[in-house]
């Protein structure tokens, strides 16, 4: 985050539209790879949120949380979305017979991380890759990432302390770098 | 994270960035580091499609869109809903508000005090003083207009009475220079109350006679009020009641008229409770339907003022 950005949150004031997808942007991105495992489709929602942000613009109060955690909010709500459509279409396709239902391709996720570690996060569940976003990728602390995710900060602790659980059940200490 | 050598706390704590204490810690750190990995930056292209949405409207455009298009619409759904319901709640408040119809003007009584006998009164206590009040006594007496009534009958005559101004449920209570009492040494007040009854038996003799009990009792705690209010005013201490005079009077046309009359009758210096009031002198006969049994009743107490002894010329 910016300087820029920052001290306008800190002051309580909005800062301009430009200077905070700027400043966020890399965020919301790294964010929606996590929750989505994809980086095209990560791509494509970033570029939706923002333009939801700016029309929500007028509808942001600083005092209500950081500029991040409300784009991340919406961020969220419009890969739910997403996923709900897909849903429904493979639905449909499969009611009618008239596509096979496409099988799960394998999450996209970043690089720079082991074999061993990506695989153990391509099998954990999609809410717990979220998570580890949230907190451990973005670092975002418990309050606002349970905020973003409608749930209490001490679940979001407890989700973290299970997720984290399973990736070091299939991760040996030698096997990260 | 299944070990159970970091808790959910210190999780927290490094995530907060403590440093690692035991092993386990340690290596948790080193896992959460691979997690993070390499920062991911966007891509160009989504930053020039980012970078490429429209700037921030300001406030004045912000209002314009309001009133256009579809925020015109989205004004009115918003709006509509306010004002019926700002103007049901309006009519159902003002509905609640509406002005009951006027109840009956409350029947009034004089109370006409006159104090004679005291020279440190207030002047505009020695003046006739008027107060309107419910008249407790008057459950069967219809609302009439003030008229005269006839001079109240007492054992002690009281020069000083005013004209008695009330109807015919009224009291009045006078506080008129009196013969000194031997053991009062002051002056005397009488007042006087008046009680009704509505009998809707009236064949029978024994409930008259209730009714005409009941009405004394009325008559009787009307008029000690009365007379312990004047006395509270004039500011003289009222003694135990000298005597009490009973008269019925007014009874309706279907109900026999009973023989009036005043009765006086001296009673036991203490007061005198309403039940041991004096039995009225009328005894009327038996008939069908409902009557009306009133009495009046004076009732006269010797006063003693506070310190030094009224000097109050004797009753003529």
């Amino acid at each position: 985050m910016s300087t820029v950005v920052a001290a306008a949150e800190g002051a309580g004031s909005r800062p301009d539209f430009s200077t905070a997808a700027e400043a966020h942007l890399d965020d919301v991105y790294r964010y929606l790879i996590h929750m989505t495992g994809n980086r095209d489709l990560a791509e494509d929602l970033t570029a939706d949120t923002f333009e939801r942000a700016l029309r929500a613009w007028g509808r942001y109060r600083p005092s209500e949380g950081p500029m991040l955690s409300w784009l991340l909010g919406i961020a969220r709500h419009r890969a739910l979305d997403h996923f709900r459509r897909e849903r429904r279409r493979r639905d449909r396709d499969a009611r009618y017979g008239a596509v096979q239902p496409r099988s799960s391709e394998p999450p996209d996720l970043p690089g720079g991380l082991s074999a061993p570690m990506r695989a153990a996060l391509e099998r954990l569940e999609p809410r717990d890759r979220e998570l580890i976003g949230l907190r451990v990728v973005l670092g975002l602390d418990a309050t606002t990432a349970a905020k973003i995710l409608d749930i209490t900060p001490t679940t979001c602790t407890t989700r973290l302390h299970r997720a984290l659980g399973r990736l070091r059940k299939e991760v040996s200490p030698d096997d990260v770098t | 994270m299944t070990s159970p050598e970091v808790s959910e706390e210190r999780l927290e704590a490094l995530l907060a960035g403590a440093a690692p204490a035991t092993p386990a810690e340690e290596e948790l750190v080193a896992f959460m580091t691979e997690l993070r990995g390499e920062p991911v930056g966007a891509p160009m292209a989504l930053r020039a499609r980012v970078g490429a949405l429209a700037p921030t409207p300001t406030p004045l455009e912000r209002l314009r869109g309001a009133f256009t298009g579809a925020g015109l619409r989205k004004t009115i759904l918003v709006a509509a809903p306010a004002c019926s319901l700002a103007l049901a709640a309006g009519v159902v408040i003002g509905l609640g508000q509406r002005p009951s119809p006027a109840p009956p003007p409350p029947e009034t009584t004089t109370l006409t005090t006159t104090d004679t006998g005291r020279t440190s009164a207030p002047p505009d206590m020695q003046l006739n003083s008027t107060e309107t009040r419910k008249d407790h006594g008057t459950s069967a007496a219809p609302e009439q207009t003030p008229a005269p009534s006839p001079p109240p009958q007492t054992a002690t005559p009281s020069p000083g009475f005013a004209p008695d101004t009330s109807g015919p449920s009224g009291g009045r209570a006078t506080i008129a220079p009196a013969p000194v009492s031997p053991r009062s040494g002051g002056d005397s007040v009488t007042s006087q109350g008046s009680g009704a009854r509505v009998v809707p038996n009236a064949a029978n003799a024994d409930d008259r006679d209730a009714a005409r009990a009941e009405a004394l009792a009325d008559a009787l705690q009307d008029a000690a009020a009365k007379a312990q209010r004047a006395a509270d005013r004039a500011g003289v201490k009222l003694g135990p009641p000298e005597a009490v005079a009973v008269e019925s009077s007014q009874a309706p046309p279907i109900c026999p008229a009973p023989a009036t009359g005043p009765t006086t009758a001296p009673i036991a210096p203490t007061p005198p409770p309403p039940a041991s009031a004096p039995a009225p002198a009328t005894d009327a006969p038996a008939a069908a339907g409902s009557c009306t049994v009133a009495a009046d009743v004076s009732v006269t107490y010797p006063t003693q003022t506070n310190g030094a002894t009224a000097a109050s010329p004797p009753a003529p």
